[in-house]
């Protein structure tokens, strides 16, 4: 089998054997190398590369965007190419172009809705951009910071360039002390991302069940305001979100919020203690029942470790199958964590 | 390498701190999703075309919540299709190319779709095309009754095994909601999924948002701007200043599994009080005949005038949005006309009446009306800045269940019509007297655009 090599414009470069009877861009994408393509079919060019030996061929029958002159110069297609010895091929883009992007945005509200839990909102800056799946997070760096920490993002891609944020503020810590002591409108973050496996998989078949606690919230709103504005039926859909004192208590008007706008939504909303009308007293895995669960149920956990091992506990007591069990640990440890690997 | 770039906020405004959605210290309203939906609720109903604008193999093109929606009628029966050719978007109705009763193709590149399937089934000059049959257009689900045809406009996503039944998205029907709602001064009301039913009504496009037209047609408050028609001050018809609601039940939200959704106004009961006059302005109804009247509402805006505008008729009113700054407006009346004689004098006393004087005459002060409060609404900050009063109770309502009931919010469209507001061609065809409307532009003449100025040489 001939072996390709692919050298980016940072200079990295991705060798594997190429099958000669697969097409070149299959055989890149199962390799792991990180080409940017499009329509498959020749035509839009997205995946354009130069062939050093011009080993790469592309099949005569099949008409493609290139120019002739284009292909003498060695530049061809991956889509439809496919290699025949041996051969180096390059791509004028940086490696990095398909994995996480950095973004700056401006500070646009810090709005304090307990003691402590900030909802920041923030809008991409002019030019910049990034994307995420609901539930992932990224990473926050403050003005003059240079490292970062990770939050979920409670928003939907749907509303970018605009991004909120619940962040749980810590008697201590590099975004908490930020939000704190000198956070205001119109300051500049920078923001990396997306990251995370913690993410919606979007399938509007299966009832599902929500646990959060406290900013556990977040990604789970994400969720549920992108699942909204998904098209077809909803399915049955169970909220239990815990937090736990008056004090830090908050959510509570978003929360009824998505109940009125989503018929199938029921939610029920837990307080450890000084628990009010409108809240059970108690965590938010003991008001799942029996009846709330089905075969078919997935469920969303997220929020401290302590309240995802007793929700995943009671959900496979109920019967929901591990592998549709998805959990994201929030922990002071984590979040004060710089993360540089994902 | 350090990036120096200058980090600048977002121009635009309209997505600025104080305007946007997410970034705004406002809370969010409990009706928010309502507020999203400038270009109207997707995977609904709507009315598309009277049946007699579409004879045999004849092809239409209309714009819905921004969808724009090619009709044909093959063998008698209607196929919808999104109007967009996947190739490059030409509106397959600019320039309708049909061979056979199965399929409707694009007049440029001769792409050819299924009608029922929507499949690309052939290329005209390129049959062997590796795309042929593995891709399709969107195909919206069709239902004709009462003369009107009715069609499904769906996101690309909407399942077929989710589209409801047409019922779901028309008024409720009497009698068998007579005893749920009943009226002590008129019999059951007609309905146009009735047998024997006869619907006559016009169509035309009103310039406003179709949630400013919706809401006028079940205000209270609103039939002041009737005061002075012909049709009120001809028959000397008792209608009030206003109507004020006396009774926390004059609401009745409709909300069943498997119906229609929306609300029912107890108009003309003693849940609401009519206002005859104003002393402070020495305003008076002077009228002696009484027109009782009853409005509901459901989604996704269809208005149900029971009683109205005479006894054993009920008009029904859409207001379907093609733009965000558009709507296609239908007013139709029915009415059970079990012979050919009723059937015969419905028509007559609709030409003679009902057109002229009710559906124009009357409705046309609504259309003033809308179009006035359009400009307060249309760059968002009305929603924020109206100072509601009780009678307002009725949009509040509506507002609300709109949000939590409808099957989606249409976004704005991609490639459509009226998504760029000031294009050349809008432009010029403005400037020879065509305003921005519901139906495509076709092409008339093959042999002659005659629409630019030509500079010859000879």
């Amino acid at each position: 089998m001939p072996t390709a090599t692919c050298r980016f414009s940072d200079g990295e470069s991705f060798t594997f054997d190429a099958d000669p009877d697969a097409l070149f861009l299959d055989a890149a994408l199962a390799a792991g190398v990180p080409i940017l393509h499009q329509c498959r079919s020749g035509s839009c060019g997205t995946c354009v590369c130069t062939s050093e030996q011009q080993a790469l061929t592309m099949p005569r029958s099949t008409a493609t965007c290139l120019l002739q002159t284009e292909v003498a110069q060695g530049r061809r297609l991956s889509c439809v190419g496919q290699l025949q010895a041996d051969d180096t091929l390059s791509f004028d883009y940086p490696s990095t172009q398909t994995g996480p992007a950095r973004a700056s945005a401006f500070v646009d509200a810090i709005d304090w809705l307990a003691d402590d839990v900030v909802r920041l909102r923030a809008e991409l800056a002019e030019g910049d951009w990034l994307t995420f799946d609901p539930g992932q997070f990224l990473m926050l760096t403050p003005p003059g910071e240079t490292e970062g920490r990770r939050y979920s993002l409670s928003s939907t891609p749907g509303q970018l360039p605009m991004l909120e944020f619940l962040i749980r503020v810590l008697p201590q810590g590099l975004v908490s002390d930020y939000l704190r002591e000198r956070a205001a409108v119109d300051d500049v973050i920078t923001l990396t991302g997306s990251y995370g496996s913690f993410r919606w998989r979007k399938d509007l078949s299966r009832p599902h069940i929500f646990v959060a606690g406290g900013t556990g919230l977040a990604p789970i709103l994400s969720i549920l305001d992108d699942l909204r504005s998904r098209s077809g039926k909803k399915p049955p859909l169970l909220l239990c979100f815990g937090c736990t004192s008056p004090e830090t208590r908050f959510g509570a008007e978003e929360v009824a919020l998505r109940a009125d706008w989503m018929p199938t939504l029921t939610v029920r909303r837990t307080l450890e203690t000084g628990a009010q009308a409108g809240e059970i007293a108690g965590d938010p895995v003991a008001v799942i029942d029996q009846a709330d669960v089905s075969k078919e149920s997935c469920a969303y956990l997220c929020g401290p470790p302590p309240m995802i091992a007793a929700a995943t506990a009671r959900l496979l007591e109920l019967g929901v199958a591990a592998e549709r069990i998805y959990a994201e640990q929030f922990t002071a440890a984590l979040q004060s964590e710089t993360l540089t690997e994902e | 390498m350090s990036e120096e770039k200058p980090v600048r906020r977002r121009a635009g405004g309209a997505r600025g701190a104080d305007n946007g959605r997410a970034n705004d210290a406002r809370t969010q309203s409990q009706y928010q999703p309502y507020k999203d939906a400038e270009w109207g609720f997707i995977n609904h109903w709507y009315p598309a075309l009277f049946s007699g604008e579409l004879a045999e193999d004849e092809v239409e093109g209309i714009q819905i919540c921004g969808v724009q929606i090619v009709l044909r009628r093959a063998g008698g029966r209607v196929f919808a299709l999104k109007d967009q050719c996947i190739h490059r978007g030409v509106r397959l109705s600019a320039k309708p190319m049909c061979f056979n009763k199965e399929t409707i193709s694009c007049w440029y590149h001769g792409f050819t779709y299924n009608l029922e399937s929507g499949n690309l089934d052939t290329i005209v000059g390129n049959p062997d095309d590796k795309l042929i049959d593995n891709t399709r257009l969107m195909t919206y689900p069709v239902e004709e009754v009462a003369g009107m045809i009715f069609v499904f406009v769906r996101d690309d996503e909407f399942p077929d095994e989710d589209v409801p039944p047409l019922s779901e998205d028309l008024p409720i029907r009497f009698p068998e909601s007579s005893e749920r709602f009943p009226h002590p001064l008129w019999p059951a009301s007609p309905g146009l999924l009735d047998e024997e039913v006869v619907a006559l009504g016009i169509h035309r496009t009103g310039e406003a948002n179709w949630r400013i037209a919706c809401e006028n047609g079940f205000d209270n408050a609103h039939i002041l701007v009737h005061k002075d028609n012909t049709i009120v001050q001809a028959n000397n018809w008792v209608l009030p200043l206003g109507i004020r609601p006396a009774s926390d039940d004059c609401i009745t939200p409709i909300e069943e599994d498997g119906g229609p959704k929306g609300m029912m106004q107890w108009l003309f009961t003693d849940r609401w009080e009519p206002i005859l006059e104003n002393e402070e302005l020495g305003i008076k109804v002077e009228g002696v005949n009484s027109r009782l009247y009853r409005t509901s509402v459901v989604l996704p805006g269809v208005l149900f005038v029971e009683n109205w505008p005479e006894e054993h008729i009920a008009q029904y009113e859409w207001y379907v949005p093609i733009t965000d700054d558009t709507y296609e407006y239908w007013e139709v009346l029915v009415k059970h006309c079990p012979s050919e004689k009723d059937a015969k004098d419905f028509r007559y006393r609709f030409d003679t009446v009902y057109q002229p004087l009710a559906l124009r005459g009357f409705n046309d002060c609504d259309l003033h009306a809308r179009e006035a409060m359009q400009d307060f609404y249309a760059d968002g900050s009305g929603w924020e800045e109206e100072q509601l009063v009780d009678t307002d109770v009725s949009a509040i309502m509506w507002r609300k269940l709109a949000s939590r009931h409808n099957r989606g919010i249409a976004q704005p469209p991609r490639g459509a019509q009226g998504r760029v507001k000031a294009s050349s061609i809008r432009l010029k065809n403005v400037s020879e007297g065509r305003s921005p409307g519901y139906y495509v532009e076709k092409i008339e003449d093959l042999n002659n655009h005659n629409r630019t100025k030509v500079t010859e040489r000879r």
